[in-house]
């Protein structure tokens, strides 16, 4: 039984690709939904959504190191303080509105989900900032170094 | 894949670099680079945008005989 030979031609490759590609995305959104719902009703323990966090968390550094590993951000937003501003003050609301709401239902107590919410807030606002800061860093220094190559070896060849 | 010298030569031709290609046409560096090394296989659209840009014929520069397809 030979292993090495594709049985797809070009354009069945590229479909399958498609699939995959789909498919990747929709185990990222699965696993975030399943941990949300967990912690959701009640279930937020390590126990519970500890093998949740630790296959996200692979998938979520093979991505972003195999990307920048090749010189790519992403498909439309540019890596720039703006954007980076933007989905850290989005993934502060976020989170901040998601355990406020879980607060109040557990607690009935206005003030303290107001005060989770302003905590959450600001402490992932700055967290998913720094985070992204530093990736963008990494990769702009990256894409430097990747341009630099291309440059060397337009003039050795 | 061998290495596209035909492209190399029609952009050396024009006196124009990697860089300035990929601009024109809307791609990395990168990406032309890899295409003059034969690293990576260009899709039609992307050929044909890089023939428009150095005002070359698809043959002139992505022609392969059959026999280049092997080595």
């Amino acid at each position: 039984m030979k292993l090495h030979k594709s049985n797809l031609d070009e354009m069945q490759e590229q479909k399958l690709l498609k699939i995959e590609h789909t498919c990747c995305w929709i185990a990222f959104g699965g696993l975030l939904a399943a941990m949300y719902i967990q912690i959701a009703i009640g279930n937020g323990g390590i126990s519970y959504i500890g093998g949740e966090c630790i296959v996200l968390l692979i998938m979520s550094v093979y991505l972003v190191t195999d990307c920048i590993r090749n010189g790519i951000w992403d498909r439309r937003l540019k890596p720039n303080v703006k954007t980076n501003l933007t989905l850290s003050l989005t993934a502060g609301l976020l989170l901040g509105g998601i355990w406020s709401i879980i607060s109040y239902r557990n607690y009935h107590k206005l003030i303290g989900s107001i005060a989770i919410f302003a905590i959450i807030f600001i402490s992932v606002t700055f967290l998913v900032l720094a985070v992204l800061s530093a990736l963008t860093a990494i990769y702009q220094q990256k894409k430097k170094q990747l341009d630099d190559l291309a440059e060397k070896e337009e003039h050795e060849q | 894949m061998p290495k596209n010298i035909a492209l190399k030569l029609a952009r050396t031709k024009k006196d124009i670099t990697q860089k300035d290609l990929a601009e024109q046409i809307g791609v990395s560096r990168q990406t032309i680079n890899a295409i003059e090394k034969g690293e990576y296989n260009p899709t039609i659209k992307l050929c044909l945008k890089i023939c428009w840009a150095l005002d070359a014929s698809l043959d002139e520069l992505f022609w392969e005989d059959e026999c280049d397809e092997t080595t």
